[in-house]
């Protein structure tokens, strides 16, 4: 009977795909010459376009890679539960609080990052050698060109003053990125100062959060609200669409970066390190050299519109170029780690949905 | 007292005690998440929450829930009845097109319809600011309806056609008009087929993510990953989940406990196939429009939307292999969880205690919000792991090969761990229409047990097994948590691929990969439909 | 109790349903229903019978022909009056119970207002099934289910009450024990009833009045005894016993058969006719030289059935009282009781 056959082959299926793994975990053995080199990267980083810098990586050393991408907090999981026996090299976030987290699950080995690059700003180094960032975003502000005027904005604690009532969009308090920003704000403020700015912002929202960050820059555009909060590259996504009318919502918006008097914009970043159980820890550490290299940091800029972590590196990016320089936060990215679990506390209570 | 439950006091024999088994591995994730609940250290996160943002989860998860369950229920039992037992234009191809939705990520729709019901969105600009957004409790609620109501669909279709017609003429001869006779007798007897249904469709959107996230309606499932990733705390997440565990089990307990000793099918066994009424002209091509309108909301629209954005963007590469991927879980695991549900539905009809309630916690799985649930299946792993390794240290000397998380079978266990009650709601309701009579009848004319299954009750419950092998098989296709963290290297499907595009609100390149799963899931729902038609026409049934 | 003002006959004329792929089901049917009177309609299967107990109950639509109760039409020319306004109750074959309510809330199915569950148990009482007034039918033996669908069919006193071959599925003495107990229950409701079956023996044990129906059309009625012993037709002569069949040639009044000839004073002469003849028609006296051999012999409980042969080797089967001395091999003489013999045209 059909269904026999059928049953036969899905578990002959099972066992080969269960048994056909690829060799990750090939320990003492990969060192031999003629097993090709490999590096087992955990990467919370979901850009389609990373596949070509992993591509030049393995043109320019000859070490495959091998990738999983998943979230933060999943990947600190299995690389947790998998204890010793974890093929992870190399684990890499998108925010400074996961990078703190893997940091504090002890899944990172120490390493001198420092000799790697000397052009990359202290406050991008952990402490404590664990972590390097790669690359960095900046949570900015968009505002309407027709009913803001520049000099109205300033910096991110004005937004909490009552005149900017009903007319700020910004996204939901579970996003990594609005997390971070709070927690710098309580790592410059003080819990309770941050507090009153976010209870602020929530009063001043012009309607409950939705969508993602190009949500709140058309919602701008489109007139039902007067500023966003938003992660620069989104911006800058937006005026090379391919969409019209994101490029339309582009045109009618400003990107501004606040407080450049005064603390510096907020940045966060996407960071990576070398797993302390990692089978293959010298590719590791290529890979990371390489994510540091001119050409890396160059692909970054022009394909993610990503910022480089590595001063003088040179790009050809028209739109990014047009937003930079900018003074950035200089406060080390690890206290927005620190302070994440205060920062979803503040939103709780505040009612920041 | 019947048959079946004189049975109750025996003890399981051995094909039983494999279903058993089966369910309580299927069940051992939610265990995991159980216990990493009650084991974990206390905090005082849960107490704070309790204090700002429970109610507000609670309330827009009833909320959602409720307007998921009325609006699929309404769809699902109303499409179901027009499609078994009545006749007009394109019937035929309705049966199984309505199913589609299914295969359309919540999350998709939702990221589709806010595109364009946004401010500055088309609809928006087209209707002068009339068309609602699409967003909040209400619009995951709907999104939730339009895309989960094949589950109430599939079965209530299934249930009317094998319900007997002469209950409901019955019905009309005692002076009861069309819908006196429809909602007084068709309807309380296919309670148990759509109660399942619609079991499926309140614990998917409680425990769904991406869409309440995306549309701002702050769910239980949202609370619960803030506390993992805002708070840090995974025991609180595991904790919140519990809430959801606990709502899944109270629901079917109550309904279970009304269902009391009513049937739902005839006494005698014997029934004859209903013959279709035709509608008239304007009725069928009202019924013709009744089945479009969910499938162009749930399906046409949003899929068109993307398309359209597609037009202005690259086509995301890779996307044969992460679709041959998709295939082939979904297939493995709609087979095995097929069988899973047989087994279990089997091992169920012995009605003892332990059977039951093997079953129930297999089908919690569903309860838990992905994420959360790969955690468990994480966590059990590499328990595994942890008991192997040494063992197999001191026996062979040497290191056990094969890390159990990173095998492809780990996802299939994931897979039919939380999709396990997808498969043993409908097995059941099938299998329920098997009186113990016919079991009587082959027995006493020689069949053994294994003939008796194959010759006597696989015609009767094909359509309902195989229905449930559809559902995980479409789920599996959707699966995006316990598929990002536990596929191997190098390893995509296409819902992964949909969703990094999505999740960055590159709509447009999402476009392609979120066509491709429906269109994946063509496949077998062709094969399916074809097969029941050629099964029910040899069985004698219309 | 069905009121005395309701107490109309049915007729139907002409009755026609036809369906897509297959020959009409119903091909122009007559029928009466006499108030208070219960008829029984007999015919194999496929002869069109359920689907007119259907088309009465509204549960079919006619394509021609006209239903009526009385003065009041039922169905007809561009009217189908709907189920649920005719007063009709049915029996179902399968008794069509609803599995979801216990036997009480079955039989108050149809009543409405307050009174409606006292009706409905003193419907029940009547039925002896009053203890199981909470039960669900799966739980109900069959002849319990078939009484409870019979007290739920006349619970809201129906103008017609149909029986869907009310019996199948039961063994013999439960059968007639039921049998019995339905036809006492729809006489003491007064109740003007059509009972479908296929067995004749049943047929003619229950009715008051006899229709017999074949390939969509009523092809004779009548009282059962009536009917019996003077089938218009083969067909019908075949629906309700043995018959034997001869095709005879009529010349000088009368048609000559193996048997001994048949008077035709109806025919003309140089006709051919079909002589019918009931076993019981054929009487049989030992006789040395009889013209027939006894070539078997079967008990048959309340009779014996002989088969007989005459040299030219046709052979005829005989129904003869007990006691009987007649063995195998006997010849015997012949005789035909014309009370059990008709005579219809080729």
């Amino acid at each position: 009977m059909n269904y026999a056959k059928l049953l036969a082959a899905g578990a002959l299926s099972v066992l080969a795909a269960a048994c056909s793994q690829p060799d990750t975990a090939a320990g003492a053995g990969s060192e031999q010459a003629d097993t090709p080199r490999v590096v087992n990267v955990y990467s919370a980083r979901h850009y389609r376009s990373d596949a070509a810098i992993y591509a030049a990586f393995t043109e320019q050393t000859g070490i495959e890679v091998n990738l999983i991408e998943a979230s933060g907090d999943q990947l600190i999981e299995r690389v947790r539960a998998d204890g010793p026996r974890s093929p992870a090299d190399v684990i890499i976030t998108v925010d400074a609080a996961r990078l703190h987290r893997a940091e504090e699950a002890g899944l990172f080995a120490q390493s001198d990052f420092a000799e790697f690059t000397p052009e990359i700003a202290d406050n991008l180094i952990d402490p404590d050698g664990y972590w390097i960032a790669i690359a960095k975003r900046a949570r900015v502000l968009a505002y309407s060109n027709q009913r803001v005027q520049p000099d109205e904005v300033t910096t991110y604690e004005d937004l909490a003053d009552p005149r900017w009532e009903g007319r700020i969009c910004v996204r939901e308090s579970g996003n990594a990125y609005n997390q971070s920003l709070l927690a710098s704000m309580v790592a410059r403020l003080g819990e309770e100062e941050a507090e009153a700015w976010a209870a602020g912002i929530v009063a001043n929202m012009a309607r409950p959060p939705q969508g993602g960050d190009i949500t709140q820059i058309i919602g701008v555009a489109a007139g039902d609200c007067d500023i966003a909060i938003t992660n620069h590259y989104y911006y800058l996504l937006m005026q090379n669409s391919g969409e019209a009318a994101n490029r339309a919502a582009a045109e009618a918006v400003t990107l501004f970066f606040p407080n450049q008097e005064t603390s510096g914009a907020h940045v966060n970043i996407s960071g990576a390190g070398i797993a302390v159980n990692a089978p293959h820890p010298e590719e590791a550490r290529e890979l990371i050299a390489f994510f540091l290299s001119d050409e890396a940091q160059r692909m970054f800029a022009e394909m993610t519109n990503e910022i480089p972590v590595v001063e003088g590196v040179e790009w050809e990016n028209e739109r990014l170029d047009a937003v930079m320089p900018f003074v950035a936060d200089t406060r080390n990215v690890s206290e927005l780690g620190d302070h994440n679990a205060t920062a979803q506390r503040i939103f709780d209570r505040v009612g920041w949905q | 007292m019947t048959p079946a439950a004189r049975q109750g006091g025996r003890l399981p024999d051995r094909a039983t005690a494999l279903a058993i088994l089966a369910a309580l591995v299927c069940a051992a994730p939610v265990f995991a998440v159980a216990w990493i609940a009650v084991t974990g250290e206390t905090g005082d996160y849960l107490a704070h929450l309790a204090r700002t943002r429970l109610p507000v989860y609670l309330v827009n998860s009833a909320l959602v829930a409720a307007i998921a369950a009325g609006g699929a229920g309404l769809i699902g039992t109303v499409l179901g009845w027009l499609v078994a037992r009545t006749e007009f234009p394109g019937r035929a191809l309705f049966s199984w097109v309505l199913i589609l939705p299914l295969a359309v990520p919540a999350y998709v729709a939702a990221y589709a319809w806010l595109d364009l019901s946004q401010a500055g969105g088309p609809l928006h600009a087209a209707t002068a600011g009339l068309f609602p957004t699409v967003r909040g409790a209400w619009g995951a609620g709907l999104m939730f309806a339009l895309v989960l109501y094949p589950y109430v669909y599939l079965l209530a279709r299934d249930t009317f056609t094998g319900q007997s017609a002469d209950a409901y003429n019955a019905a009309r001869t005692l002076g009861a008009g069309p819908f006196s006779a429809f909602a007084r007798t068709s309807l309380p007897m296919a309670r148990p087929a759509l109660a399942a249904g619609l079991a499926l469709v309140i614990m998917e959107s409680l425990a769904d993510y991406g869409t309440v996230s995306y549309l701002g309606a702050p769910t239980l499932s949202i609370g619960l990953v803030r506390a993992w990733s805002g708070a840090g705390s995974l025991v609180d997440a595991a904790r919140l989940s519990l809430i959801l565990v606990a709502v899944a089990l109270i629901v079917f307990g109550l309904e279970r406990a009304q269902r009391s000793r009513a049937r739902s099918h005839a006494a005698s066994g014997r029934h004859r196939p209903a013959p279709r009424f035709h509608l008239s002209r304007t009725q069928g091509l009202a019924a013709a429009l009744a089945c479009l309108i969910p499938l162009a909301l749930g399906l046409i629209v949003p899929l068109a939307r993307l398309g359209w954005l597609a037009l202005n963007e690259q086509p995301a590469p890779n996307l044969l292999p992460a679709s041959w991927h998709s295939l082939t879980l979904a297939a493995i695991s709609a087979v095995l969880a097929a069988g899973l549900g047989l087994s279990t539905a089997y091992a169920l009809r012995g009605r003892t205690f332990i059977a039951t309630a093997s079953a129930r916690a297999a089908g919690l799985g569903y309860a838990v919000p992905g994420a959360v649930a790969a955690v468990g299946v994480i966590a059990i792993l590499s328990g595994t792991q942890a008991l192997i390794d040494p063992a197999w240290q001191s026996v062979t000397g040497e290191v056990f090969p094969v890390l159990l998380t990173g095998a492809a079978a780990a996802l299939i266990f994931a897979y039919l761990s939380r999709f396990a009650a997808a498969a043993i709601g409908p097995s059941e309701a099938a299998l329920a229409r098997v009186t113990p009579a016919l079991d009587g009848a082959a027995r006493t004319l020689g069949a053994t047990r294994g003939e008796t299954v194959r010759r006597v009750h696989w015609p009767l419950i094909a359509a309902g097994i195989t229905s449930a092998g559809l559902l995980v098989f479409v789920e599996v296709l959707k699966e995006l948590p316990a598929t990002m963290i536990l596929r191997p290297f190098n390893y995509d499907t296409l819902a992964i691929i949909a969703h990094n595009y999505a999740s960055d609100e590159r709509l447009g390149e999402a476009a392609l990969p979120s066509l491709l799963i429906p269109l994946v899931a063509l496949l077998p729902m062709i094969f399916v439909a074809r097969y029941l038609s050629r099964a029910r026409s040899s069985s004698g049934q219309v | 109790m069905t009121d005395t003002h309701t107490r109309r006959g049915l007729s139907i004329r002409g009755a026609q349903r036809r369906y897509v792929k297959e020959t009409a089901a119903l091909a122009g049917a007559d029928l009466d229903l006499e108030p208070g009177r219960i008829t029984a309609l007999l015919g194999p299967s496929g002869s069109g019978k359920s689907t007119l107990l259907r088309a009465i109950a509204g549960l079919e639509r006619l394509d021609g022909g006209e239903i009526r109760l009385g003065d009041t039409v039922w169905a007809g020319p561009g009217r189908h009056l709907a189920p649920e306004r005719r007063r009709v109750g049915m029996v179902f074959q399968d008794y069509a119970l609803f599995p979801h309510l216990d036997a009480l809330a079955n039989v108050a199915f149809g009543l409405k207002g307050p009174d409606a569950r006292t009706i409905a148990m003193a419907q029940l009482e009547a039925a002896e099934l009053g203890h199981k007034a909470k039960a669900f039918p799966h739980e109900l033996s069959g002849g319990e289910q078939q009484r409870v669908a019979l007290a739920r069919a006349l619970a809201p006193a129906p103008a017609i009450v149909l029986l869907d071959e009310p019996f199948s599925g039961l063994d013999r003495r439960l059968r007639q024990e039921l049998r019995e107990r339905t036809v006492d229950t729809l006489r003491r409701a007064g109740a003007t009833a059509l009972m479908v079956t296929h067995d004749a023996d049943e047929a003619m044990a229950v009715a008051d009045a006899l229709a017999l129906m074949d390939q969509g059309r009523v092809i004779q009625t009548g009282a059962p005894e009536h009917v019996w012993t003077h089938p218009h037709s083969v067909t019908a002569a075949r629906l309700l016993g043995d018959i034997e069949v001869i095709e005879a040639f009529i010349k000088a009044g009368a048609a000559g058969t193996p048997l001994g000839p048949v008077a035709t004073p109806d025919f003309k002469n140089g006709c051919t006719v079909y002589v019918l003849v009931r076993p019981q028609a054929i009487r049989l006296t030992p006789s040395a030289d009889g013209a027939f051999t006894v070539t078997r012999r079967r008990s048959a409980g309340t009779h014996l059935a002989f088969t007989i042969a005459n040299a030219e080797g046709q052979s005829f089967t005989t129904h003869t009282p007990v006691p009987s001395t007649l063995a195998v091999g006997d010849r015997v003489d012949v005789e035909l009781d014309e009370a059990f013999v008709t005579v219809v045209g080729a």
